[in-house]
């Protein structure tokens, strides 16, 4: 079919490269987890990129500065010294990323991006569930406008209206299992121009193992009050394996989640309002799983808008649409594919997501 | 999502046929011959683009005429046999020049009912045709035949019902529906559509079907019969094609199937645009939309209204949205 047009300038930063190294960093304090050094380079990276400045390069054009995220407060080393908790960035050297258990001295970051709302914060928290959890363990919390305040050197800071995106307690890592195994690992970083849209995936051995996702919806609907945004940080698993960019793991579940203030309850102790992720659907399946083929008359495999729909008690109904974000085949993206087929490269699909790109050959493993 | 209209509409709403199974001498009831008697009288009484008729067979004669003046006109046959029947012929150049359907009065055995009936498309118009021999097109491709129970509703059933039927076309005679009720059960959809958006390869395009079942208490407009099978019928290189109407969806399912209540922040409804996808071999692949078609929330169901200011400028007919013309759908006597 033919190709969509980007809504949004973005500044895509592609084939980032973290070579692997099983070697743990000397420092941190007595006791704390160990973590391999490509897995404390692949955060640091992605957190320096956030923050980064940058010029967008793909998009409809007009390309200018890129509204990059700011850091509001962290907890780490700041350059290799002992870890410290405040309003600068403490995270600077891969030993500044210090991974404990709850209770003891770890580091976090917290990010702004006003892009999304005037306070939207999202909280990294090294914290892991035991000290043999070799790094693979995180938590990811999102605060849409209270902010995060109060934070020490053994808890991250927290947030009235905090929502949990990923947690040991939801058995759901975000890069690999639980060892110590060097990892080189791909990543591409996509922040829209306007802040509104940021998506990250990483890759290990041509499996994409988690997939971020900070975004405004696109046509939201008119009901959904406060702030609208979803979020996820998605990995299909504590594996060396787990494809996290599927219709497994988005459409058959929802992943994406957003805050809603009366789903606050003890039953719900995340606040968590969890968005499917919706396909043109027939038949079985979606599309993407139904078409085996390319169309047998063009010769062409189909794209699909992704809608956001939500099934939670007070918040059910179809809300929106992704910005820039396409269902394809499953035929196709294993690892990955480009569109067209002239080689302008201009769209990518990585497993069964299609993400604008910027020509130049994507590398996965 | 709010939805709009791509075309201009023209109705033919709320007819009724009362209940009689008189059965004068042939297999079919005098109310479901005066049904269908009604609904070849509406396709070709649109004030706009209408229907016209080709030839036809009232089973006495038959000829490049509008043969079915009354219902004694309408006469089945056990198609078993080679007796003289009626069978009528309707054209519709909007969808192409010669877009042809063909509809026979048959039934695979005696005292069916009129429960039955034979219909094919064709874009190569149907010629021939005598009072004991149907028609035939070189391209033509079958919607039902005489062994399909119920295109009223319920297949070798001889009570009597009350049927009510509506017919709808856009004024540029691309789209024509038909709709029929018993005891306000959807009982059966008639669709002749010429696609929105297809593919540029596919000459002609079309997509129609007559559907209703073995029963009275199935309703055709259903996420069942046209989104997890491939119910539309077309062609594409000369072999027979099947479509589904596709929608929006998660978990395998459809949005309006999932979403069992309105969007609980602000009240309101969706309608999700209707794709045509093919599985079938050498047409796989999405191959167009359907015009001013939705699928909207079961839930709803029929003889729900959009919007909601009272205008009825759209009937939900179970889990399909149509164009309306703010009257009040009746499905029953």
């Amino acid at each position: 079919m033919t190709l969509p047009t980007l809504v949004k300038n973005y500044h895509l930063v592609s084939n980032q490269t973290i070579t692997g190294d099983a070697n743990l960093d000397a420092g941190g304090p007595s006791g704390a987890c160990n973590s391999t050094r490509d897995r404390r380079a692949l955060m640091l990276a992605l957190k320096d990129q956030l923050i980064a400045a940058g010029t967008s390069n793909i998009g409809p054009g007009g390309f200018g500065a890129v509204t990059a995220w700011t850091v509001t407060q962290s907890c780490g080393g700041n350059n290799g010294g002992s870890l410290v908790a405040n309003s600068s960035d403490n995270w600077v050297l891969n030993t500044d990323l210090v991974f404990n258990t709850s209770g003891n001295a770890h580091a976090w970051t917290v990010l702004q991006q006003t892009g999304i709302a005037a306070t939207f914060q999202v909280c990294i928290d090294l914290q892991q569930s035991s000290n043999s959890e070799d790094g693979a363990e995180i938590e990811v919390w999102v605060s849409q406008s209270a902010g995060f305040t109060g934070g020490t050197t053994t808890a991250r800071p927290t947030a009235t209206d905090q929502l949990m995106l990923v947690s040991p307690a939801l058995f759901n890592g975000w890069a690999g299992a639980n060892t110590l195994t060097a990892r080189t690992w791909k990543w591409n970083m996509w922040r829209a121009e306007d802040g509104s849209v940021t998506y990250i995936c990483y890759f290990l051995a041509d499996v994409p193992l988690c997939l971020w996702i900070f975004a405004k919806p696109e046509s939201p609907a008119t009901g959904w009050s406060g702030t609208q945004f979803v979020a996820a940080v998605r990995s299909n698993g504590t594996s060396d394996t787990g494809n996290a960019m599927t219709y497994e793991l988005w459409y058959d579940v929802p992943s994406l989640k957003t805050y809603r203030a009366d789903r606050i309850s003890t039953a719900n102790p995340y606040n968590q309002t969890l968005i499917y992720m919706t396909a043109d659907t027939f038949g079985l399946g979606p599309f993407g799983q139904e078409l085996t083929v390319a169309n047998d008359v063009t010769g062409e495999y189909a794209i699909g808008k992704i809608g956001l729909a939500s099934v939670e008690p007070g918040f059910i109904g179809r809300w929106g649409t992704m910005y820039d974000l396409y269902w394809g085949q499953t035929v196709l993206g294993n690892p990955f594919d480009t569109y067209p087929s002239g080689g302008s490269k201009t769209w990518v699909q990585f497993q069964d997501f299609i993400l604008g790109w910027d020509g130049s050959t994507p590398v996965t493993t | 999502m709010a939805v709009t209209t791509t075309k201009t509409w023209q109705f033919n709403l709320n007819n009724i046929v009362l209940s009689d199974n008189t059965v004068s001498g042939t297999n079919a009831h005098f109310d479901r011959r005066s049904m269908l008697l009604g609904i070849k009288n509406a396709l070709k009484g649109f004030g706009t683009q209408p229907w016209t008729v080709v030839s036809s067979s009232d089973s006495s004669t038959s000829g490049a005429s509008d043969l079915w003046v009354d219902e004694g006109d309408l006469v089945w046959r056990d198609d078993d046999g080679a007796a003289a029947f009626s069978w009528i012929v309707l054209r519709q150049t909007a969808i192409s020049t010669t877009f042809d359907l063909l509809i026979t009065c048959e039934e695979d055995s005696v005292n069916n009912d009129g429960s039955r009936m034979g219909a094919w498309v064709a874009q190569a118009g149907f010629t021939g045709g005598s009072t004991t021999v149907r028609p035939t097109a070189t391209d033509e491709r079958q919607l039902r035949d005489s062994t399909n129970f119920g295109w009223w509703g319920s297949g070798g059933d001889g009570g009597t019902y009350t049927y009510r039927w509506h017919a709808m076309q856009s004024t540029d005679g691309q789209c024509t529906r038909v709709l029929t009720f018993v005891n306000d059960v959807n009982t059966g959809f008639w669709f002749f559509d010429k696609p929105a958006n297809p593919l540029s390869q596919w000459t002609n395009p079309y997509v129609a079907s007559i559907q209703g079942s073995n029963d009275i208490t199935t309703n055709e407009c259903s996420f069942a019969r046209y989104y997890d099978t491939a119910q539309g019928g077309s062609q594409f290189g000369g072999l027979a094609i099947g479509l589904y109407l596709s929608g929006e969806g998660f978990g395998s399912a459809a949005v309006g199937e999932q979403v069992t209540v309105p969007n609980q922040q602000d009240g309101t409804f969706i309608a999700s645009e209707m794709g045509l996808c093919s599985l079938s071999s050498t047409f796989t692949g999405r191959m167009g939309e359907m015009f001013d078609l939705w699928w909207g929330f079961s839930f709803a169901g029929t003889g729900s209204y959009y919007p909601d200011t009272g205008t009825k400028t759209y009937v939900q007919v179970q889990d399909m949205i149509f164009p309306w013309d703010g009257s009040t759908l009746i499905g029953t006597k």
